[in-house]
């Protein structure tokens, strides 16, 4: 009976341990797997020119360099031709623009791009009634899952909703919502396919007519909208200015042409334009502001009521670079 | 009108319906009165099948629950493989064609033709691999544990006829109501008229146990008819096949049935997944509209499915993992997966696994789609 006993408890013992020792066996060639399936991704994203990564690319890969870097959200984007000011200015030019993010993040791009690549002599930012707005999610995230592990997008991407710590810290985990970026990295890793996107050193413009979204906005908010003014971004953008007037990096901050039907349905827009009015004169930096130029006060210049069409935008483009050189902002050396 | 709607506590008629039957056997004097309370409540609220089934018998679960259990590799292990395969039909399967399905459904004013054929097709499949999934993470979780529960799914879309599909759909529910509705109210062992009615009112009691919904009792009422005409028909569906010669090609006339089964059981999951009879009827009298235009223009169609949330992308990954699914069904008629696997060296099994594992995490749609049968 004993023996019986002590076999059973050995055969068990046995079979448990086979157990454990199979299922860490299983898990680490997991993790392995995981790991190694995200280089490849990663490796493979880093080299693409997709639509979303290619700046990003460009900027942690150094290749950007430029003496005139355009920085803001889709409003720089869409609105400034780098070709355009090259060709009047002679300094090369890059626009960081990044569609659906205020300050914050454009900043965070800024120093991302700082890090990578020699600092530019004249910074153009662009504004807009929203760039010192907070915003809680994380627009079209899959652009930063390659960068991650970058200290500057990191600390960024962690004040939006998006991402969770699964996905910052499990291999390939965050690629788990849009499979098809890792069929991207792989495609690029092995160099089967080369994604390519329409844009020009960032800029792209939009072959778009005016639609309805405005009139329906206005529908939607007849009594006008207030933005919120975040502290902390305010205290982000003063930093921002303070750090590139420390380095000798000029900084312009333009206000871009906007739709004038919806410059009026924001009820504290002077207020913000007050403020950032008051950062130029307290860096002594250039402020241009085209909120009342010829281009705001034509619908067939925009697509909607924040963006210039392609027309719009290689009008405003000329007229800025005219501006840089007519108030001689941009010292050529 | 103001409308009130009832809280009810999650998997409510599971577990009531399993109570009942141990109640009903206990009067029937077929069970002993549990008399260890602890025992009787886990058997009541045994958590891999609490909300979802499935609705296990007191003579099956309940001896169970007094066993000794000792480790078991080979149950372990094959639990947990279960468990893989059901989390693989809930998340890829049914939760990626949920996002098609529920866009064309909730709002089917805006769908015609292909839309809806397909939304209706995906929803065959979503709905089987929701709830089979299901029950398949239950059954591997307590076979985890050491206890066995029954079966609930044997690949219904392979059934040749409705009836068949039946024997192999929600089997616990089924033989519930065999038992409980149907033999008490006589069964086949009556005349004619009162087995057909027999039957019916047993289909349309199955349908109001899923909702008190006029889309659920139509359901319910369609499966009491396929039933009762299948047994009416049969004499002369079968002479009529003897003389195409149909009889003479087996597996052509397999196919057939099976063809025609999923057509008639598809096209009763209008009734269950739409959201009103309004919905449903558009449905029906929309499937085939606009199709020749939506077939000559296929980048119509493209455009017309991505506004239903489904890009090509999308569309292929869908019709890719519902592929691999019934290719699994095709090599589970000739017996246990995984027995088979058991021959099968380390390499090729892992394989298997990590490949389930990885189409788990990256082909999965994750976005808080509820278990369908949560609530019933």
């Amino acid at each position: 009976m004993v023996t019986k006993n002590l076999f059973t408890f050995n055969f068990r013992r046995v079979y448990m341990t086979k157990f454990i020792k199979k299922t860490i066996i299983f898990i680490l060639i997991l993790f392995f797997l995981l790991f190694t399936f995200e280089m490849i991704v990663n490796t493979g994203l880093r080299k693409s020119d997709d639509f979303l990564l290619s700046e990003w690319n460009d900027i942690v890969n150094g290749e950007i360099n430029s003496d005139i870097i355009i920085n803001g959200s889709s409003r720089a984007w869409v609105h400034i031709s780098p070709k355009i000011l090259e060709e009047n200015i002679n300094l090369s030019t890059y626009n960081l623009g990044l569609d659906g993010f205020h300050f914050n993040m454009q900043y965070a791009r800024f120093k991302s791009f700082l890090e990578y690549n020699e600092k530019p002599k004249v910074v153009i930012q662009t504004l807009d009634i929203f760039s010192l707005v907070n915003r809680n999610g994380l627009y079209k995230k899959e652009q930063f899952y390659p960068y991650l592990n970058e200290n500057h997008i990191y600390e960024a991407t962690q004040d939006y909703k998006g991402l969770n710590w699964f996905d910052y810290n499990l291999p390939l985990i965050k690629y788990r919502t849009d499979p098809e970026y890792l069929i991207k990295g792989f495609l690029e890793f092995f160099s089967l396919y080369h994604f390519t996107n329409d844009k020009y050193k960032g800029f792209e413009a939009q072959k778009r007519e005016w639609g309805n979204s405005f009139k329906k906005f206005h529908n939607e908010n007849k009594n006008g909208i207030e933005q919120k003014v975040n502290e902390d971004i305010l205290l982000l953008f003063d930093t921002f200015l303070k750090k590139c007037k420390e380095n000798n990096i000029q900084v312009l901050l333009v206000y871009p042409p906007e739709y004038i039907e919806a410059q009026r349905l924001y009820t504290n827009r002077e207020e913000i334009i007050k403020i950032y009015r008051e950062f130029a004169i307290k860096y002594n930096f250039y402020f241009l502001d085209y909120s009342d130029s010829f281009l705001s006060y034509k619908n067939k210049y925009f697509y909607n009521s924040q963006h210039l069409n392609k027309n719009g935008a290689v009008k405003f483009s000329n007229i800025l670079a005219e501006d840089l050189k007519k108030y001689k902002i941009i010292q050529q050396e | 009108m103001p409308t009130f709607d009832l809280l009810l506590p999650v998997g409510i008629s599971f577990y009531t319906f399993q109570t009942l039957s141990y109640t009903i056997d206990v009067y029937r004097g077929k069970k002993e009165p549990e008399k260890h309370f602890g025992i009787f409540a886990l058997y009541v609220s045994f958590f891999p099948q609490l909300v979802a089934g499935p609705i296990e018998r007191s003579t099956r679960l309940l001896p169970q629950f007094k066993e000794e259990y000792e480790f078991d590799y080979v149950r372990v292990t094959d639990g947990l493989k279960l468990m893989l395969w059901g989390f693989f039909k809930k998340v890829v399967v049914a939760d990626r064609l949920a996002i098609f399905v529920n866009g064309v459904y909730n709002d089917v004013q805006g769908a015609e033709g292909i839309p809806l054929i397909l939304a209706t097709v995906f929803f065959a499949f979503q709905i089987y691999c929701d709830f089979s999934g299901y029950s398949d993470i239950a059954i591997g979780a307590a076979q985890v544990m050491g206890f066995n529960l029954m079966d609930n799914f044997k690949r219904p879309y392979f059934a040749k006829s409705v009836p068949e599909f039946w024997r192999r759909w929600h089997i616990s529910l089924s033989t519930w109501f065999k038992d409980y509705v149907y033999i008490p109210l006589g069964g086949n062992r009556v005349s004619k008229t009162r087995y057909y009615a027999n039957l019916f009112i047993t289909f349309l009691i199955s349908g109001l146990w899923h909702g008190a919904a006029w889309t659920f009792v139509i359901w319910g009422a369609l499966h009491g008819f396929y039933q009762i005409f299948s047994l009416v028909t049969k004499k002369y569906r079968d002479k009529f096949k003897e003389s195409i010669g149909l009889v003479n090609y087996p597996t052509l006339n397999k196919y057939l049935q099976i063809g025609i089964t999923f057509i008639l059981v598809d096209f009763a999951w209008i009734f269950f997944r739409a959201n009103s009879l309004t919905d449903a009827w558009y449905i029906i009298r929309n499937l085939f509209s606009g199709i020749t235009s939506q077939i000559s223009s296929i980048g119509m169609l493209s455009i017309s499915l991505s506004g239903f949330g489904f890009s090509k992308y999308e569309l292929a990954v869908a019709v890719g993992v519902i592929l691999i699914m019934e290719a699994i069904h095709l090599i589970q008629r000739h017996g246990s997966i995984r027995h088979m696997m058991r021959d099968k060296p380390i390499w090729f099994r892992w394989s298997l696994y990590y490949a389930l594992i990885f189409m788990i995490l990256f082909l999965g749609a994750y976005g808080n789609q509820e278990f369908i049968y949560f609530q019933f």
